[in-house]
Order: structure tokens, then sequence, then C-alpha cells
């Protein structure tokens, strides 16, 4: 069935779509922008998206002792190579990966077992249990940060990967997610299963998880965009090594020291970041918009 | 093949009692269906069968061996489900397998890319294969194979449902109303096919349906379930010509048999909506209401001046072969069925009149219990002998 209505709607319609995405875009397009630049365009904001890429003198270069032709290069060469020469890059990016492909698969080991026994396994206290589950959705991180802190430090963990991955590995929202998902599964299919002699475990994992591949789409889109993109808790746990920090610490490494702040290689490390969520993002689009309409969540 | 005994079976759901003392034998090799209307049980009796449910009291026995505390996977039953419940991420080889798999295979057989390293793998791998291709030739899913179940029709889902069954060669066979997702044309098809399987394998098959055409053109013996409680359990012909209680004679024949309110006199005289049957109760019943159904095919047409009742075609229903004729009687709000052959059916129009009558013997009495009460044809007068009915 197809809805028509009026031109004038549908034009309303697509401004206001239109004005939305702009604002999504905007800080895309400006951190784009910026990483093609050079200081100078920047600081003055001239030369239009692109830049003029005219040949610039590379000062830091210079006072190491090199000659001035040495040093020249143009600015997107210079921004992406200090990107990666003056912070660690690839290991911030390898800490990264480490960290969120641990983190979402260890809530999969969690989570996956938690919602099928939330589902389809009939236990005294189920519902209770499942209300705690609801009511852990409304802890905000920041709420538990500190005592969190405070444990791990405690047992001396802090500044290792255990800190940046253990408060991570229970994700209600993922327990949460399967369990609606799971819901959707037809207890005949559980029954086969075990008739077909599956123990549950069996059945969790050669079952259910292969039925449930649109909504682990969308829980790991959300569990790996919010710990690749995470500031706030390897900030807090991370105090020293540089070794340890995840591609949003490494942005800091730009921030303004003595000679201000290095916008072009900051700019070029944050479109370095990003490029694999959107990957991925583009990858998958089409799971993921399957498992949240799935889902029931939009 | 085994044998299955069920004594005493009660379930409870809460406050509501689902079953309420199943008794059954079921004899090795046996075609037995459970028939009734949906809640009335029978589902739930085949799932504590299987041991997908805890029966609250009573005993379940295959091959003479108590099951109740048998995991379902061990009990050596297989079982067919409505849904079909197709793994939908394997392919229709794999679906098949899986049964064999998880019962031949050690856990470190089956795990994924370590499996060869195991010694004995590739030939359990061969004997499963072998088996799948023995499952899938008799119900001709060798095209089929590499499909994942997305990609099969309703029938071919329904057939790998039943190869995944039949590949382990299980003592019983549990059906649970597995034709019910089909159109009507392939559950026609379906139909004859499981009853040659039946032939073929002659395992014992327990199969549940709602459908009494499906009951009675498969099984061996029918057993008719109403609210948690087999009410008749007989061949098919029996539990059609000589039901044991109103609920079933309803339940089985279509279109319904056609039920009349009647008395009975202090000498056993039966009276139909007030007029005389020639019929007398075995056991005196005296001044009790009582029921008469006749079975639409058993009503025939007859003269005016013999007829028992007469009425108004209201309907017509031709079926080709045979007619429905849907009748309101003269006096009285009472609808009536009749089945003729075609010819016989020939000339009659909405709105004619018709006079009807019946075959004495045919008749079926049900008390006000709505129990079964065994007739005698009294008197054969000349009248009787000479109404047009076989």
């Amino acid at each position: 069935m197809r809805h028509h209505s009026s031109p004038l709607v549908e034009a309303f319609k697509h401004a206001v779509l239109i004005v939305g995405a702009l604002i999504v875009i905007l800080p895309f397009y400006t951190m784009l922008s910026y990483s093609l630049k050079s200081p100078h365009e920047i600081e003055t904001n001239t030369g239009g998206f692109f830049g003029a890429q005219k040949p610039m003198v590379d000062e830091y270069c210079v006072k190491l002792g090199n000659s001035r032709e040495q040093c020249t290069t143009i600015p997107v060469v210079y921004n992406y190579t200090q990107a990666f020469k003056k912070a660690p890059l690839l290991r911030y990016l390898f800490n990264g990966a480490f960290v969120t492909a641990s983190i979402f698969l260890i809530q999969l080991i969690v989570a996956v077992p938690a919602a099928y026994a939330l589902s389809k396994l009939r236990w005294w206290g189920r519902e209770t249990v499942f209300a705690m589950v609801l009511f852990c959705l409304l802890i905000p991180v920041h709420a538990i940060a500190l005592p969190l802190y405070i444990m791990l430090a405690k047992v001396g963990l802090t500044n290792t990967y255990a800190a940046l991955i253990i408060p991570w590995t229970i994700s209600v929202f993922g327990i949460f997610l399967m369990r609606q998902f799971f819901k959707t599964v037809p207890d005949d299919l559980i029954d086969a299963a075990r008739l077909d002699g599956m123990s549950e475990l069996s059945i969790v994992w050669r079952v259910m998880l292969p039925t449930a591949v649109p909504a682990l789409m969308a829980f790991a889109i959300f569990s790996v965009v919010a710990h690749w993109n995470d500031y706030f808790w390897p900030r807090v746990v991370i105090t020293g090594n540089r070794e340890l920090f995840t591609p949003p610490l490494g942005l800091r490494e730009f921030r303004g020291g003595a000679d201000g702040s290095a916008w072009g290689p900051m700019m070029a490390t944050a479109t370095i970041i990003v490029i694999p969520l959107i990957a991925a993002f583009l990858l998958a689009q089409k799971k993921f918009i399957e498992g949240i309409t799935l889902s029931g969540m939009k | 093949m085994a044998n299955l005994k069920l004594q005493a079976i009660t379930k409870r759901f809460g406050a509501t009692q689902a079953l309420k003392g199943i008794e059954l034998d079921i004899r090795d090799g046996e075609f037995l269906t459970l028939v009734g209307p949906s809640g009335c049980g029978k589902s739930t009796l085949l799932r504590i069968i299987a041991g997908l449910e805890e029966q609250s009291g009573g005993d379940v026995l295959i091959a003479d061996k108590r099951v109740s505390k048998v995991r379902p996977s061990e009990r050596d039953l297989a079982m067919v489900f409505q849904s079909y419940a197709l793994y939908p991420h394997l392919s229709v080889f794999d679906n098949i397998a899986v049964p064999l798999r998880m019962r031949w295979l050690s856990t470190w057989q089956r795990l994924p890319l370590a499996h060869w390293l195991v010694p004995g793998t590739r030939a359990q791998e061969r004997n499963i294969t072998g088996r799948v291709a023995e499952a899938s030739e008799i119900l001709g899913l060798q095209e089929l194979l590499n499909r994942k179940p997305a990609q099969l029709s309703g029938g071919q889902r329904q057939r790998v449902a039943v190869g995944r069954a039949i590949v382990r060669h299980p003592k019983v066979f549990l059906f649970d109303e597995p034709l019910s997702n089909l159109d009507a044309k392939l559950r026609v098809h379906m139909r004859t096919e499981i009853t040659q399987l039946h032939r073929r394998l002659r395992s014992t098959f327990i199969y549940v349906t709602h459908d009494q055409t499906e009951a009675m053109t498969m099984s061996d013996r029918i057993a008719v379930m109403m609210e948690g409680e087999l009410v008749q359990v007989g061949t098919p012909s029996e539990v059609y010509q000589n039901p044991r209680d109103v609920r079933v004679a309803e339940f089985i024949g279509s279109p319904k048999i056609n039920l009349f309110p009647g008395s009975v006199t202090s000498n056993g005289n039966v009276y139909l909506l007030g007029k005389e049957t020639a019929l007398c109760l075995e056991a005196p019943l005296a001044g009790e209401t009582i029921q008469i159904g006749i079975r639409p095919e058993h009503l025939c047409l007859a003269d005016p001046e013999r007829a028992i009742f007469s009425g108004v075609v209201q309907l017509i229903e031709n079926l080709g072969a045979e007619v429905f004729l849907h009748l309101h009687l003269d006096g009285g709000d009472q609808s009536v069925i009749v089945r003729l052959p075609h010819d016989l059916a020939a000339g009659i129009a909405v709105k004619h009149r018709v006079h009807l009558d019946f075959p004495r013997e045919r008749a079926l009495v049900f008390d006000l219990q709505g129990r079964r009460v065994d007739t005698e044809v009294a008197e054969v007068g000349p009248v009787r002998e000479a109404a047009p009915c076989g």
C-alpha cells in the first residue's frame, strides 16, 4: 500500500531530514577538511574544503637541524604523517581493536545464555531477575564510575587491559536486546533440539546464536561504537601508561602545548579513528537495520 | 519399535486440570491418532510422552520401561512439529544429520576444524551421510539437500522435518498437527505420504490432530479426547458408527451429525420430536429427556405420509458426487443437514418442501449426560419396511 501525501508535505519532510542530515554531517565535514589543510589555513579559515595544498615548512623539523628543503611538505601529507609520528597511533588502534573485541566477545558469552534463560527457561524468580536487568538499564555509567575505579585500584588492576575490559563484560542492554529477540524464536525449535539430543548449552550456541545473527549485529554495532569511541573510562583507569591508550585518548596528544593545538594532525587522527567504524557500518548496514527493526527498537 | 503405555496421566496447570487420568495402551507398530477440539489436552499429552512436559501424576512406559525420569533425547522417540522447527541456519542435509551428529559424535568431533583430528570422525561422518541419503531418498529430498529451509516450500519443509525424525530409526514417532500449516491440496497429499511411511517403517506412530478427516483416513485407531479425558478409543469405523458419547458423535463426521431432542416412555419407547419411532431402549430410562443423533447420510427422502419429519430447504451445497441439503424442519427451529447422492437430489431446489425418514438401526441415542444408550428396533412394521432408506 502506497500512501500519497501532498508535494508540500513531502517537501517539508525532506527539508527537515536534509537539515538534520547536515547537522550530523557538519562536524565530520570540518574534521575531514581540517585534516587536509595547513595550520595557517585553519586559523584564518581559508582554503575551502581541500585547502590550497601549498608546500609548507615544518618548523619543528627545522628546529631539529634539518634543512628547510628537507622539511617542506604539502599540508595533507604533513597532517597524516604527524598523526602517526607524534603519537603511536597504530598502537592505539591495536589497543582499541583488542579492547573492543574482547568486550564484545565476553558480553556475548554472558548475554546469550542469560537471555536464553530469561526468555525460554521456566524457573522460579525469572521475572524478578528480568526486572533487575531492566532496572540496571537505568543506571548511568558515570554514577558508578568512582566505586568501580576504587575497586579496580584496590585489586591493582588500574593501568591494565583488564581495567578497560572487565567493567563492561556484563551488558544489561545486550541481555535485554537478545532476550527480546529470543522471545520471537518458536519454542518448537528448542523442543526439537532437545529431542535431537542437544544439551541446553548446545541449544544456546548451536541454535539460538545462529538464529539471532541480525540481533547480534545490532548489538555488535552498539557495543563496538560505544567502546571504540569511549573517552571517559579509559581516561579514568589509564593514568600513565601510554602503551595502553585507546584511540580517543590518543587524540589528547595533539592538544595544545607550548606551540598551540595541532589541529591538522589532530583531525587527521580523528579521521583515522572513525574510518574503521564507518567501514564496518557500511558493510553491515543491511543486517544492522534488520536487527534494529526485529528487536522493535527504533 | 515399541509399545507405549500411559497410566493415569494427569497434568495440572495452576488451577486448571488439563489431563484427567489418561489410560491408554498403544501397540507396537500401531498408527494411533489423538483427536479432539483445540484445548482438549492432546498436544499436552504428546509433549508428556515426548518428555518435553512433566506430568503431574501417572506414568509413561515405553517398551515396558518407565520413562518419567528419562530425558527427551534418551526416550528414543522423534517428533514432527506443526511449525516444522527446522534449524534456519543449517542446510537440509545438516538439519537431517543433527540428531545423528548429536548422538554418534563426541563433543570434540562436533567442534568445527578440530573434529578431523579426532580418530573415527571420518568413518562416523560417512555413516551419517549414508543414513541421511537413505532418509532423503524415502522422502524424495535428494535434490534439496544443499538448500536452506527458507528456500523451501511448506510441503518440502514438512518433508525435511519428517526426514529429521526418521533418520535415526526411533522406536516411536510423534506428530503434532504436522499438516495444519499446509494448504488443502498438499495436506491430502502428505496424508497419504505419512500413511505410506508408516506402512514402510512399521514403527509406532502417535499422531495429534484436530482434523477428524486426518484421524479417520490415516489411523489404525483413534483416541478421541475431550476436556482432558479420553472419551473413546477405537478403530475409525467403530468411532464413527458406534460413538459412545454425544461429543464424539458430534466431533467425528462431516457434515456434523444431526441431533434431535427426544423422550422415552416408561416401557422404553423412544419418541423423536414427539413422534413415535419404533425404537426401544434396551435398559429403561423412563421419563428422561434424551438426544437422538442421525448422521446426514442416514436421512433419506420419503413419501409424505411415511416421513417422520418434513422441512423446507434453506441451502444446497453441491459437492459434485453428493449434495448437502440444509433444511429447516416444520414446527420448531430444528435445522437438519441431509447428505444425498447427486442423482437423488436432482430437482430439489431452495424453498422446496422435503420429507425425510431414516433407517431405525442407524439412530444413535444418548442420555441426558451425553452417554450412548443401546437401542433395538422394536417392531418392524410394514410402513417401516417400505421406507426407501438403505
